[in-house]
Parts: C-alpha cells; structure tokens; sequence
C-alpha cells in the first residue's frame, strides 16, 4: 500500500547542501506495523516528514513514495492536503506544542473531520465527544470547550491521536508519540494506539529512538543510522538475531528490570555521537563509532546481506560479529 | 469573552502606568474629537476681526488668534483632522502592509525575497520626504496626506507581519495542522493571523502617532488639510509669522501635538509590555 523506493532526502545547510536520508526504501502493507528506530539526528523524522509532503522549505527529495498508486513525490499542494489527515494521520513527539494555545480542543478534533467532509454539522459534536471517549479523555462534555493549556501532557497526546484518527485514516505515523511524556503515560498511549490501530484495521509507521519500544509495537523494524537503514527484518526475527553493530549497541542500551540492583551490570552505551548530516562520512554510515571498523567500512557502503528470510543487514563484518 | 486569560490581563493593565497614562491621553484625544464633532465653545471656523489676539479669559480660554478665532475651539476641531489621518493611513498600512507580509511569509521562496526587496527599497528613504514629494504630484489636500502617509506605513507592517509570521509558521501546531490536511491558505488566515493580531495592534498605535506628526509636517507646509478645515498642523504654520507677536499661537497646537503623540506612544509600548510580558524592558 505504501511502497517507498531509493528515497533520498537533501537538505540546504549554513555549511551547505548535505543528504540526510540515503537510499531508504521500504514497504508497509495494509493493516501491517512499522518501527524506524534509531538515535536523535538520524533522519527519523524527515522520513516521516517526506511520506506527508511536509518537508522543510530548506530539503528536496529523490526517489519515490508511492501511496495507493500514487506518487506523493509527483503531487501538488492541493491534492496532498486531501491525503494529509484523511487517507494518512500523523502524530507528532511534542504534545506540549502541537495544539494551537488559541483554540478550544474540540474545535481542533473537529478540524480534520470538517476539512475532509466526513461529517455533516449536526453530527460534529457528537463525533468529537466519541473521539474523546474513544481515547480514554475523562468527563468528554466538559473537555471538549478546554483550551490545551488546562491539559495535562499525557491528555494533549490523547487529543493528538483523537485528531489524527478522526478520519479513519489507512496509515498512522506516530514520530516518537510518548517521549515527552512520563514512562506510566508512555505505555498508557502505546497501548491505546495500538488498540485504536487493531480496531480500525490501519498501517502504523512507528518512530522512535527506542528499540524497547518498537519492539514491543511493531510487526517490522528498520533500524537507521545516520540517515541509512543499517538493519530491517520482522521484530521476532530481528531481536532474535540482532547483527548490525549499531543495533546491538541499542539493544544493550535497553534498560531492564533485573538490571537495577545488579552493580556488576551497567546500562552499555554507545561510545560517540551521531554525526551532523554535513558530516556523515562516506562508506559505512557507522564507521566513526564501530568497534569492528576496517578498511573495506571507510571505503565502500556496505550492501545489504540476508541473514534469514525477511531479515537483512548492511555490513562488512557480520561474520566477525557472530 | 470575560474568561480567566483576559480577567488576568485587565488586572495587569490597570497596574501598568504607562498603558494608563498613554490610554488617558489616548482617550482625551478621541474624546475631544468625538465632542467637537457637535460642539465647541466657538465656531472654529468663523472668524471676528474685533478680538483678534485678545489673551485668554474665561470667555476665550486659550484667547484667539489673529482672525479673532477662538484657540481652544480650534484646537479641539483640530483633533477631527488628527484622528482622521490617523485612523485612515493607519487602516491603508495595515489592509495592504499586513496582505503582502502574510502573502510573503506564506509563499516564502521568490515571493517573500521580492516583498522584502521592495520594503528595504522603500525603508531606504525618508518617509515623509517621500510623503511630501507625492503630494506634491498627486496634489495637495487632506485625502492625498491620508493616502501618501499611508502608502509609506505598508512597508512597516509587511515586514513587522512577515516576521511575526514567520515566527509562527515555525511552530509545531502548524505543522500539525498541515498534517490534518489543512490549506496553506486557511491555515494564513485561521492560525496564523490571529497570533500576530497583538504585534500589529501594537505597532498600529505607534504608526498612528508617526501619522498624525507626518500630517502635521505636511499640513505645516501647506501639503495637508486646506483652510478653513481646523489642523494643528495649519496652525503651527499660520502662527509662523505672529511669533513675535503672539508666541501663543504656535505653543498650543505644538502641545496638542505632543500630548496626542506622547499618549499613543506610551499607550503602545504599555500594550506592548502587556501582551507578551517577555519584550518588557526592564525597568
Ligand atoms: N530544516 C532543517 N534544516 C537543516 N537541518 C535539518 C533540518 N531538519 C532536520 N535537519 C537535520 O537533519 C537530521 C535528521 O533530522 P530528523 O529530524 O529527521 O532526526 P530524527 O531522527 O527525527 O531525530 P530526533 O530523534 O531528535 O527527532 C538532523 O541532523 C537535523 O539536524
Ligand atoms: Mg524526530
């Protein structure tokens, strides 16, 4: 249903032009869950940005995103605003900043509804109160005149997904949904998405920088660094057989239960950052951090190499790895 | 209409002493218009040769000038004159100032390069050089003051709204709405618009101040209001040749003047403090 080919996403920099997103492609089939996960700066969000048609003023893009026979690279303002929130929903990481301080939250509910005429004006209410309920929003009749500000963040994010679900779009992009939020809220928000999902039959795009996360959500994962898939397969295969350096490294970087009282065994992370888009070096993306880096990593970009059935890798030295 | 936000911030208002102040003065002005509209204490524009010159007295509160009419009934005509330039160029500056800085900060790219050119252009000149030169081709008179005075506010507010806009454009609730399928257009008028109205009420004050001096400038060397319409700037200007004789003359409009642009000034930055606490100087 969503079929994105060799997508490359380049950006207009003060240090001028630079590619931040390489060569992805990927497939999402209808009702099916996607997780892209990897650390701040990977280009994450410019992907999702790329598939609504919202990229920065400052990037073009290359390749193709084919939606339902349509390439939405190849569309014009006009007809993606008529796809934005009505055939693909999005939510975004920041629920403090995400709703308009100026509006009441019913009429922001309203707003996709109304816009893609999927209710007439005597049903409008009645609508957004059953979104409210829907997403779990006690005492609906009294939230719906609430301006966000009187909202706690958790209920912000609640009224994001009410908003971006209200058309019963086919796909959902969530682009890090609960990292401003408490880690109680966090699960409370995951599991409601993920039941809204279920019940309504759509595609997921889930992002975050939490392998945990997206592991426990989605039914695929695509795991990048600086601005390349590094690693993809389905969940159980992948976190089964985790090959690619960096997502070892993310996996180490899980937090769990029986680690707290043990001293012996510390959170690992990984050592470096990730590096700005002006300066991703060619060859391996990861080299600048990996400890298994050799020549053939600074010259050449690695292919992909199967590991099993629906699970591929992109590196030199997954034989040393293992 | 009367919820906690705005409750909140007459409270702030009515602490805020030069929002006070400036209003007050703001105030008089209008109100002083508004009563001249029915009544002055003398026919401003009749004129008695007997009393010319006389100083003032309970009869003639400011005295009279040199065609024996009275100064205060004047000078509250006057105001008509002030207020109406004001209200007109200021309406000019922000109808066309605030279209092309939305138009500029939405199409952004070619669009807002070539506005902005154009509002640097016109920045490069003194305005009320370039007020004078064109009424001095258009003609002379009221209305064209009005509209010269106006023209040259357009660049003030295109740039003060192509930034403020820009400002919001940036934020993260836009985007959310563009991503619920929301027009760029709609999105202009609905989100945007409404979060700068403050800025440009604001600056609208300040413009309204720049307007009733240029107006007194232009009407000073007779480019303005013609006789016999009552005009501070006029006066200043008739009074030119008694200063000799009867200093008087020039010393009233001048403080009607002063008073009037003091009062929108103060009333400006006061609003300014007020509705976005954050650009309070500190004091
Ligand atoms: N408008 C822009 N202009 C210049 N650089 C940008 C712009 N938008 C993003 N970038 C850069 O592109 C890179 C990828 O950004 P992106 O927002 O996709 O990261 P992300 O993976 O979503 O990270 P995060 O987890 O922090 O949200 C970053 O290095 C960022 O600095
Ligand atoms: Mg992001």
């Amino acid at each position: 249903m969503l079929d994105i080919k060799n997508l490359n996403i380049n950006l207009n920099t003060v240090y001028g032009d630079a590619t931040a997103v390489r060569n992805l492609s990927f497939k999402l089939e209808k009702g099916k869950t996607l997780g892209i996960v990897g650390e701040s700066g990977c280009g994450k969000s410019l992907t999702a940005l790329a598939v609504m048609g919202l990229l920065p003023e400052n990037s073009w893009s290359t390749g193709e995103i084919i939606f339902n026979n349509k390439n939405l690279l190849s569309l014009n303002e006009d007809k993606l605003c008529k796809i934005r929130g009505n055939s693909i929903g999005m939510i975004f990481q920041e629920p403090m900043t995400s709703l308009n301080p100026l509006h009441t939250i019913g009429k922001q509910i309203a707003e996709p509804m109304i816009l893609h005429g999927k209710v007439t004006r005597s049903m409008i209410k009645k609508e957004v109160l059953n979104l409210l309920d829907m997403v779990g929003i006690p005492d609906p009749l009294k939230r719906i005149s609430s301006f966000p500000h009187e909202l706690s963040g958790g209920q912000r994010q609640r009224v994001m997904i009410a908003m971006a679900l209200s058309c019963k779009p086919e796909i959902l992009i969530a682009d890090e949904p609960t990292t401003a939020l408490d880690v109680t809220i966090q699960k409370q928000i995951l599991d409601l998405i993920k039941d809204l999902i279920d019940e309504f039959g759509m595609s997921m795009i889930l992002i975050s920088h939490d392998l945990g996360v997206i592991a426990n959500n989605v039914q695929e994962i695509i795991v990048m660094y600086g601005g390349v898939c590094v690693e993809k397969g389905y969940t159980k295969k992948l976190i089964n057989n985790i090959s690619h350096p960096y997502s070892q490294g993310l996996f180490s970087a899980i937090p769990t239960l029986e680690m707290q009282e043990d001293s012996e065994q510390r959170l690992k992370t990984i050592p470096g950052s990730v590096p700005e888009i002006t300066e991703i070096p060619k060859g391996c993306t990861f080299q600048g951090r990996c400890e298994y880096v050799s020549d053939i990593c600074v010259k050449n970009s690695p292919n992909s190499v199967k590991i099993s059935e629906d699970h591929e890798a992109y590196c030199f030295n997954l034989d040393k790895l293992n | 209409m009367f919820n906690k936000k705005n409750i909140e911030f007459l409270k702030r208002a009515i602490k805020h002493r030069s929002f006070i102040v400036g209003g007050s003065m703001t105030l008089l002005l209008i109100f002083c218009a508004f009563i001249s509209l029915f009544w002055t204490p003398w026919d401003p524009i009749k004129q008695n040769l007997l009393i010319r010159h006389s100083p003032p007295s309970w009869e003639h509160l400011l005295g009279t000038d040199q065609f024996g009419r009275d100064i205060f009934s004047v000078i509250m005509a006057g105001s008509q004159n002030s207020i109406s330039v004001g209200l007109v160029s200021v309406s000019i500056g922000i109808i066309f100032g605030v279209s092309i800085g939305l138009l500029a900060s939405t199409k952004r790219g070619w669009v807002e390069e070539l506005i902005m050119r154009l509002c640097d252009f016109m920045y490069a000149f003194p305005a009320i050089l370039l007020a004078i030169m064109l009424v001095a081709t258009i003609g002379q008179g009221s209305i064209n003051a009005m509209v010269a005075i106006g023209i040259f506010s357009i660049p003030v507010f295109a740039r003060l709204t192509r930034g403020a806009a820009n400002a919001i454009w940036a934020r993260e609730y836009i985007l959310a709405s563009r991503s619920a399928g929301k027009g760029l257009f709609r999105i202009t008028i609905e989100h945007v618009l409404p979060n700068i109205l403050s800025v440009i009420i604001v600056q609208a004050t300040i413009q309204f101040a720049l307007a009733i001096l240029a107006e007194a400038a232009l009407s000073f060397l007779g480019l303005g209001a013609q006789p016999p319409t009552p005009s501070w700037g006029r006066m200043l200007s008739e009074a030119r040749s008694m200063i000799y004789l009867n200093p008087w003359l020039a010393v009233y409009p001048g403080i009607a003047i002063a008073i009037s642009v003091l009062g929108l000034n103060l009333l400006g930055d006061g609003l300014r403090d007020l509705v976005d606490p954050r650009l309070a100087r500190k004091r």
